[in-house]
C-alpha cells in the first residue's frame, strides 16, 4: 500500500509538470507554416501591401502570388486545418479527469447507521503514457504544418502556372488578331482583283474561306483568353468582372539551369509532402514503441477512499484497479501499430521514388521547353522573317504576287505565336520544376520577348556567299 | 586554274594550254569587241558577240585547237553571276574558226566533275569523230584529254556542244560556234560578220547555278550567254553588208527580228543557200538546234534587234503571278503596309512603272537577280532585257571600228514628236 502522502504527490505534481510541454501556440502554428513557405522561396507578406493597392497596377507574377496569399479562399480552408492539429495537441497533453465516487448505504441491522463512502480515482495508465502521447502529438502537429504549407505552395504554383497560361493566351491572341487582319486584307485585295476582272470566282472564294478560318481561329483564341482569365481569377480570389490586369511581359529563359543533382538533393530536403511523410513515419514508430510496453498496462486506476462504516468506524486509504492481462494482452493494438508503421514506411519509399523521378521529368520538361525556345529564337523566327523579307524582294521585282506575300506573313505570325507559346511553356515547366523540387525556382530576370515586325528593317543586306571566282 | 595547271604539268600540251589560258584570261578582262578583226589569215574573221575566237597552233599542217571543258563563273550582266559550265573560261566557249579544206585537230581536256564529249553540230566528218558518247566514242572522263581530228569538207556556220549528259551540260552553258570560211573567199563580200548563240537558262531569281531540271519555264534568254543591256551592239557603217550567224542551242524557237531593214536569209547550218533560195524577211524563226545566216545592208540609225517572243526580251520575271493590271489598291495598300512596311502596290496601270522602281533601287529585289526591264536610251527607259540588242549604224565609222558609237543623233525632223497632251485631241475615227 502506498502511503497517503506519496499518493497525493503523484496525483498533483505529475500532471502539472507535464502540462508545461503541451501548450498550444496562440497562432495555431501559422507562423511556422509561413516560415516553411518562405524557406521554399515564396515571399510571404508579413506586413504586406493591401489587396486594393496590389490591384491598381497590372499584376506581375510576384504580385499575383501576393494576391493569392491574401485572397485565395482555398488557402483559408487549408490554414483552418491547423486548428484540428492544435486540438489534438491540446488533447494529448491532458490527463483524463479524475473520477469521484460517493455512496450512502443503510444497514438493516438494528442500531447500525449508514455506511458512507467517498472516493476519488485517477486513471494511472494515462498518466504513464502522457509524455509519449504529448511528444507524438507535437510531431503530428509538425507534420500537419508541413502538409498545410505544402497545400499552400501547391496553390501558389497553380496560380503561377495559371498566370503564365493567361499571359501566353493574351500574347498569342494579339498575334491571331494580326493574322486575321492579314487574311481580311487578302480578301479585300481579292475583291479588288475580282472587280478588275483579274481573278475568278473560285480564287475569290478561296480567299474568303481562308479569311473566315482566320476569324474562327481568332474567336477561339478569344475564348481561350476568357477561360484562362477565369482560372486565374479563381486562384486570385477575384471576380472575372473586375478591372484587374496582368503584366504581359514574358521574359526570355535565363542563361543556365541549376544542375540536376543539386535539384534532386534540394527535393529530398524541401519537398513538404516528403517532410510530412517522414515525420508521420517517425510518429508511428514512436507510437509502436509506446504500444509495446503500454499494452501490458491495460487500465490502471489509482484511487483514495474514505469510508465511515455503519458502526461509525472510519476507514481510509488508497485503492488500485489493475487489469490482469490474462486473456487479452492487447496484441491487437501492437499489430495495428506495426501495420500502420509498415504502411507509412512503404508510402514514404514510394513517395521518395516519385519525387526523384518527378524532379527528373520536370527538369527534362524545362530543358525541352528551353530547347524549343532556342529553336524558335535562333532558327524559326529569323528564318520566317527572312522568308517574308525575301518574298518582299520578289514582289518588288514582280516575281511573285501580293497574296503570297500575305501568306508568308501569316506563316511568320504563326511562328511568332509558337515562339511565345514556347516561352510561356518554359515558365510553366519551370513552375512545375519548382513543384517537383518543393521550392520555387529563383525567377531569373531575362530580356522580355518582344515580337516586333522584323520585315520592317529586312531586305537590304545581300546575303549568301556564292563561292569563289573561277 | 591552279588545279588544272598542276594536272597538266609536265605533259607536252601543258605549255600550250597555259598559253591558251592566258589568252582567255586576257579576253575576259578586255572589252573584246574593241579589237578589230584582221584579214591577215586570208579571211575576214567573225566577231563573236561578247565572245572570242580560239587561237590555234599549226602542227605539221594541222590546225590544232585545245578546248578545256570546265566550270566557269559567268556574268550574265554586271553584278549578276552564276556557276556555269563552258570551255576555256567562258560560256559560250570560244568560237573555232578555220577554212574549208583545213585539217583540224581539236584537243578536248575534261576538267568537269563528270564525263563529256563534243559533238560538231552540222559538220561532215567520220562517224567516229561525231562525238555522241557511247555511240561514236567512249566518253571523255574527268581529267582525260581526247583528240578529234578531221578535214573540213564544207564551209558555213556551225556549232559545237556536248553529247554526253547533254541535258545537264547544255543547260549550264556548254556550247560554242564553229565557223568555216570558204576556201575561195565569199561570193558576196561581207563587211561585218557577227555570230552568236541563242540560249535559255533556268537561273531562278536569287540562285547562283542554272537548274537543268527545267524544261520550259526559263528565267533568262540570252545572246551568247548575256542579257540586255550587257549584250554588245552590232556596229556597222552605213551601206556595209552585215551578216549575222545565229545558232540556237536553247530549248525554244526564237523569231529573230531586225528593225529598219529587210534582210535576206542566206544560209543555215546546212550551208550557204544558192542565191535563188535567199528569202527576204524581217523576222526569221531560228528553231531549236538550227542556225540561220541573215544578211543586210546597213542603214544609218539605232535599230532594235531582238527575239519577237515578248517575254524573251525580259529578264527575271514572275510566271503566272496575280495580274495587277487595272486593280485599284487604294486604302488596302496602306493597311498592308502596317503589316508589311515594304509593300508597294505595282502594276495597276501596266508594268512600265516597274523599271522606275527597280532603277531607283529603293525596293530591292532578290540577290543576284537582274530586274525584269532595264536599259535607258536617249529618250527614256528602253524597258527590255534578255534577247535584245541594238544595231548601230553610222555614216562616219571607220572600216574596222567596232566600238559602241553611242546613241544615234537623228537628223532634224526624223524623230516622232509630241503634238498635243490633250487626250481629247483631234477627231480619231473609232469603231462604233
Ligand atoms: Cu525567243
Amino acid at each position: 500500500m502506498v502511503s497517503t502522502k506519496y499518493f497525493w504527490r503523484i496525483c498533483c505534481l505529475l500532471p502539472l509538470g507535464l502540462a508545461g510541454c503541451t501548450t498550444v501556440p496562440s497562432d495555431l502554428g501559422r507562423a511556422d507554416v509561413d516560415a516553411l513557405i518562405a524557406e521554399r522561396g515564396w515571399s510571404v507578406p508579413t506586413q504586406g501591401p493591401r489587396l486594393d493597392a496590389l490591384l491598381t497596377e497590372p499584376l506581375t507574377p510576384d504580385a499575383a502570388i501576393q494576391v493569392v496569399l491574401i485572397n485565395n479562399p482555398g488557402l483559408q480552408a487549408s490554414l483552418a486545418r491547423l486548428g484540428f492539429g492544435a486540438a489534438d495537441v491540446y488533447a494529448a497533453g491532458r490527463l483524463s479527469n479524475p473520477s469521484f465516487s460517493a455512496g450512502w448505504l443503510d444497514s438493516d441491522a438494528v442500531g447500525e447507521g449508514t455506511q458512507r463512502t467517498l472516493g476519488v480515482a485517477l486513471p494511472f495508465a494515462d498518466l504513464l503514457t502522457l509524455p509519449a502521447r504529448a511528444g507524438m502529438a507535437k510531431a503530428e502537429f509538425a507534420a500537419l504544418k508541413s502538409s498545410v504549407a505544402g497545400e499552400v505552395i501547391a496553390t501558389l504554383t497553380d496560380a503561377e502556372i495559371a498566370f503564365y497560361r493567361h499571359v501566353a493566351d493574351r500574347r498569342v491572341q494579339d498575334i491571331r488578331v494580326r493574322r486575321a487582319t492579314a487574311a481580311a486584307l487578302a480578301v479585300e485585295l481579292a475583291a479588288r482583283f475580282h472587280a478588275a476582272g483579274n481573278i475568278n470566282d473560285r480564287e475569290l472564294a478561296e480567299q474568303r474561306a481562308a479569311a473566315a478560318e482566320a476569324q474562327l481561329e481568332r474567336l477561339e483564341g478569344a475564348a481561350r483568353v476568357q477561360a484562362s482569365r477565369a482560372r486565374l481569377a479563381a486562384l486570385l480570389g477575384l471576380s472575372t468582372a473586375g478591372g484587374w490586369q496582368v503584366e504581359l511581359a514574358l521574359a526570355a529563359p535565363p542563361e543556365q539551369e541549376r544542375p540536376l543533382a543539386e535539384l534532386e538533393a534540394l527535393a529530398r530536403q524541401q519537398r513538404l509532402d516528403l517532410v510530412a511523410a517522414r515525420a508521420e513515419a517517425d510518429v508511428l514508430a514512436q507510437r509502436l514503441g509506446v504500444t509495446r510496453w503500454s499494452r501490458w498496462l491495460g487500465d490502471i486506476e489509482l484511487g483514495y477512499e474514505r469510508e465511515r462504516e455503519t458502526d461509525g468506524a472510519r476507514l481510509r486509504g488508497p485503492t488500485v484497479d489493475l487489469e490482469i492481462p490474462l486473456f487479452n494482452q492487447h496484441r491487437d493494438d501492437l499489430l495495428v501499430a506495426e501495420a500502420t508503421l509498415g504502411q507509412a514506411v512503404a508510402g514514404l519509399t514510394a513517395l521518395t521514388l516519385e519525387v526523384e523521378n518527378g524532379v527528373r521529368l520536370a527538369y527534362a520538361g524545362v530543358n525541352n521547353a528551353r530547347a524549343r525556345v532556342a529553336v524558335y529564337r535562333d532558327n524559326l523566327i529569323p528564318a520566317q522573317a527572312d522568308v517574308v523579307a525575301r518574298t518582299q524582294e520578289q514582289v518588288n521585282f514582280m516575281l511573285t504576287g501580293v497574296f503570297e506575300l500575305l501568306d508568308v506573313k501569316r506563316d511568320e505570325l504563326a511562328a511568332q505565336e509558337g515562339y511565345l507559346q514556347s516561352v510561356s511553356d518554359y515558365w510553366i515547366a519551370r513552375a512545375e520544376l519548382g513543384r517537383a523540387v518543393g521550392a520555387r525556382q529563383p525567377a531569373a530576370v531575362g530580356e522580355p520577348v518582344e515580337m516586333e515586325s522584323p520585315s520592317e528593317d529586312a531586305g537590304h543586306e545581300h546575303h549568301h556567299n556564292h563561292g569563289g571566282s573561277p | 586554274m591552279t588545279s588544272r595547271r598542276t594536272f597538266l604539268k609536265g605533259t607536252s600540251v601543258g605549255a600550250m594550254v597555259a598559253a591558251v589560258g592566258s589568252v582567255s584570261a586576257k579576253a575576259q578582262d578586255a572589252p573584246r569587241s574593241s579589237a578589230p578583226p584582221s584579214q591577215a589569215r586570208g579571211y575576214r574573221p567573225v566577231r563573236t558577240l561578247n565572245g572570242w575566237t580560239l587561237p590555234f597552233v599549226m602542227k605539221n599542217g594541222v590546225k590544232e585547237f585545245h578546248l578545256v571543258a570546265e566550270e566557269v563563273e559567268h556574268e550574265f550582266a554586271p553584278g549578276f553571276t552564276a556557276k556555269c559550265w563552258g570551255y576555256n573560261g567562258s560560256t559560250p566557249g570560244p568560237t573555232i574558226e578555220a577554212i574549208e579544206g583545213d585539217r583540224v585537230r581539236i584537243l578536248v581536256t575534261n576538267c568537269l566533275p563528270e564525263h563529256t564529249t563534243i559533238h560538231w553540230h552540222g559538220l561532215l566528218l567520220p562517224s567516229g569523230m561525231d562525238g555522241v558518247g557511247g555511240l561514236n566514242q567512249p566518253q571523255i572522263k574527268p581529267g582525260e584529254t581526247f583528240a578529234y581530228e578531221f578535214t573540213l569538207k564544207q564551209h558555213g556556220s556551225h556549232m559545237y556542244h556536248p553529247h554526253a549528259d547533254e541535258m545537264t551540260q547544255m543547260a549550264v552553258g556548254m556550247m560554242g560556234m564553229f565557223i568555216i570560211h570558204p576556201r575561195g573567199g565569199e561570193t558576196v563580200t561581207i563587211d561585218r560578220d557577227y555570230c552568236f548563240l541563242l540560249h535559255n537558262w533556268a537561273l531562278h531569281p536569287g540562285t547562283y547555278r542554272p537548274d537543268p531540271s527545267i524544261m520550259q519555264e526559263f528565267d533568262l534568254w540570252t545572246f551568247n550567254s548575256k542579257v540586255f543591256p550587257a549584250i554588245d551592239p552590232i556596229v556597222a557603217r552605213s551601206g556595209e553588208r552585215v551578216r549575222l550567224r545565229i545558232g540556237n542551242l536553247s530549248m525554244w524557237n526564237h523569231p529573230i527580228h531586225v528593225h529598219g531593214v529587210q534582210y535576206f536569209v542566206t544560209g543555215s547550218d546546212g550551208g550557204r543557200w544558192p542565191q535563188r533560195q535567199w528569202r527576204a524577211e524581217t523576222t526569221e524563226i531560228v528553231s531549236v538546234g538550227q542556225l540561220r545566216d541573215i544578211e543586210f545592208t546597213a542603214v544609218p540609225g539605232d535599230w532594235a534587234m531582238h527575239c519577237h517572243m515578248a517575254h524573251h526580251t525580259m529578264n527575271a520575271m514572275g510566271h503566272g503571278i496575280p495580274n495587277t493590271l487595272g486593280v485599284d489598291q487604294t486604302g488596302v495598300e496602306a493597311e498592308i503596309r502596317k503589316l508589311l512596311p515594304g509593300y508597294m502596290a505595282m502594276g495597276e496601270h501596266g508594268m512600265a512603272e516597274h523599271q522606275e522602281h527597280t532603277d531607283a533601287g529603293h525596293h530591292p529585289g532578290p540577290a543576284n537577280t537582274i530586274p525584269m526591264m532595264t536599259g535607258t536610251g536617249p529618250y527614256g527607259n528602253i524597258e527590255m532585257g534578255g534577247m535584245f540588242t541594238v544595231v548601230k549604224v553610222r555614216n562616219d565609222l571607220g572600216r574596222r571600228d567596232y566600238d559602241d558609237p553611242g546613241w544615234y543623233d537623228a537628223p532634224k525632223g526624223t524623230v516622232a514628236r509630241r503634238v498635243s497632251d490633250d487626250p481629247d485631241f483631234g477627231n480619231p475615227v473609232r469603231k462604233t
